[in-house]
């Protein structure tokens, strides 16, 4: 019995956008149950409720800056020009909804 | 010929440069076809006519820039305007990107020249470049092992004689393991000094670009350019840029005797070779440092807290990769988001970042949050509580930077653990974001290194004690024959 099974496997590639192939899911569940035993090592440390969770290591507020433009507007879209499809100057993307 | 040394050379006769860049470009195509330290080279051509206008412009104000004509390998997962950044992935093969990282600004500014971009693991997850979508690196000292990764190209690239110095990235060693693993100095800067604007994200929280050479003195030169306070990067350090170089020179000259944690878990839980040569090597400093033995009893325990917080950010980072501003395309036309999305997805991720996502989205769903992300970040706060006060007491800690040696390419697959644990001892400095540095310590038939870590913006420290063992060790400049 392994911690991914396919149904968790399935919700995970509906959450995450991304399919396994099956011998990457063979692959995956057995190298998953060994990892999250190593994950599982931090149950045995004990006092570790009396600490605050880190998120980053200089605890300060995120800076703003005043509201004002520093960059030329790109009307040319020269940022996408090389990567994204363009069309009439808008990116093609796939539809939100579908019939 | 270290970095230093060109900048005199080059200042003396700026048209030296030439005759420079023709003998990297020679040892380029000697070797790169054996090593494959880099996933994109500059055309020589583009390389001669970017100095010919820096020359131009040197001769019209009187002056050339500090570093001018300085070739220097950059990780691919740097963002160099109109250089292809790849990050090591088929999602962005060809992905050229409009803008350059802060970082690279800096580089430029001072005249330095990137004529390739090296190879790495996949969006930097991995410690072999093996999980790289075009191609392994091999370690130059022994072509049968790794170079270390993420940043594995890069170390490659300085072994080989192929770069003069160069750009790595560390999140969780990515610096340190492949330096120690190819016999060049690397450091991992403490979180927030360096600006991360327009590195590719992996683990934001602990991602850091940082500097690697063959010599102590062109360490320190690279950090001075690369490093300072970046609006762009909000968690950037407000801080003026220090002169690296002038703080070691000084430090070099006042010797001031230090206490040296000696972290006795990591050098018991490494190989004997590893920890015979490490041992030797700290010892050379121990008669002039203090050095007393210090503990750290939870080194498995923070490889797992590394990995669920790197995957945990990973998850979220690499949600932005859907083929359509940037990235692999395919098809859509008349195609739903989630099927276009669902195929760029698979089709551009290797396995490794595959399950790391997999799993980062794992440990931060509904009921398993607690049990392993928070969890872990409350890890996190008691490991930077306990290295502070080791830090009342001593002024840097030193260990193995990884406990085993290079392994052969291919060896960690069988068992993905391994290769998990070997980063027990780079992830300390990770998790904490304190600055650490591999310092080339000597040979078990393998190149194996010391890694020092110290408080936060000590870095002149770390330079310090580096420059004193390399003046010890001889272990300086050196080019495998390949």
């Amino acid at each position: 019995m392994y911690i991914l099974s396919n149904d968790l496997i399935e919700y995970l590639e509906r959450l995450t956008l991304i399919k396994f192939s099956d011998d990457e899911r063979m692959k995956v569940k057995v190298e998953v149950d060994k990892i999250v035993n190593l994950f599982n090592e931090l149950r045995n440390v004990e006092g570790l409720d009396k600490y605050e969770p880190l998120f980053h290591v200089h605890e300060v507020s995120t800076p703003l800056r005043e509201d004002e433009a520093l960059d030329r507007v790109d009307e040319e879209h020269s940022m996408l020009k090389d990567n994204a499809l363009l069309v009439d100057c808008y990116v093609k993307a796939p539809k939100t909804m579908v019939e | 010929m270290p970095v230093y040394r060109l900048i005199e050379e080059f200042s003396s006769d700026a048209y030296k440069v030439f005759e420079y860049v023709d003998s990297i470009y020679d040892r380029i195509k000697r070797v790169e076809d054996r090593v494959k330290a880099f996933i994109t080279i500059v055309p020589k051509e583009e390389v001669y006519s970017y100095l010919e206008t820096l020359l131009k412009r040197g001769y019209n104000s009187g002056s050339y820039p500090k570093l001018f004509g300085v070739m220097i390998g950059v990780k691919d997962n740097i963002s160099t305007k109109g250089i292809r950044t790849t990050c090591g992935s088929k999602m962005l093969e060809n992905y050229i990107p409009p803008y350059d990282a802060t970082v690279i600004e800096k580089l430029k500014s001072v005249g330095m020249v990137i004529h390739g971009k090296t190879n790495m693991d996949e969006f930097a997850m991995g410690s072999t470049t093996e999980t790289s979508a075009f191609y392994p690196t091999r370690n130059p000292w022994n072509l049968d092992r790794v170079p270390g990764g993420s940043s594995g190209g890069s170390g490659a690239a300085l072994a080989a004689g192929e770069a003069s110095i160069a750009l790595g990235s560390d999140t969780g060693g990515s610096i340190r393991n492949p330096a120690a693993y190819t016999m060049v100095y690397g450091l991992r800067p403490t979180y927030g000094l360096v600006s991360r604007y327009g590195l590719i994200a992996y683990a934001s929280s602990m991602d850091q670009i940082g500097p690697m050479a063959r010599n102590t003195t062109d360490l320190a030169l690279l950090l001075t350019i690369i490093s300072g306070h970046d609006q762009r990067d909000s968690t950037s350090l407000p801080l003026h840029s220090i002169d690296y170089l002038k703080a070691l020179d000084e430090l070099l000259y006042k010797e001031p005797r230090l206490r040296i944690g000696i972290l006795k878990e990591l050098f018991e839980g490494s190989d004997d070779g590893v920890r015979k040569v490490t041992y030797s090597c700290i010892d050379k400093i121990c008669s002039y440092h203090e050095c007393i033995e210090v503990s750290i009893p939870y080194t498995k325990e923070a490889v797992a807290a590394y990995y669920i917080i790197a995957m945990a950010e990973a998850s979220s980072n690499l949600a932005r990769f859907d083929g359509i501003r940037y990235g692999l395309k395919v098809p859509v036309e008349g195609r739903n988001w989630v099927d276009v999305y669902t195929e760029v997805r698979t089709k551009g991720f290797g396995y490794e970042v595959k399950k790391r996502i997999a799993l980062g989205t794992y440990v931060l769903s509904m009921g398993y949050r607690d049990m392993y992300y928070i969890r872990a970040l409350r890890f996190r706060r008691m490991l930077k509580e306990k290295l502070d006060a080791m830090f009342s007491k001593v002024d840097v800690m030193a260990s193995p930077t990884m406990p085993i040696p290079p392994p052969r390419l291919g060896e960690f697959f069988e068992d993905p653990l391994k290769i998990y644990l070997a980063d027990v001892s780079t992830v300390i400095a990770s998790l904490t974001g304190y600055p650490a540095i591999n310092i080339p310590a000597g040979w078990n038939g393998l190149p194996i290194g010391l890694q020092l870590i110290s408080r936060p913006l000590s870095e002149p420290i770390l330079l310090y004690i580096s420059a004193q063992l390399e003046e010890r060790t001889k272990l300086r400049d050196l080019i495998a024959e390949v």
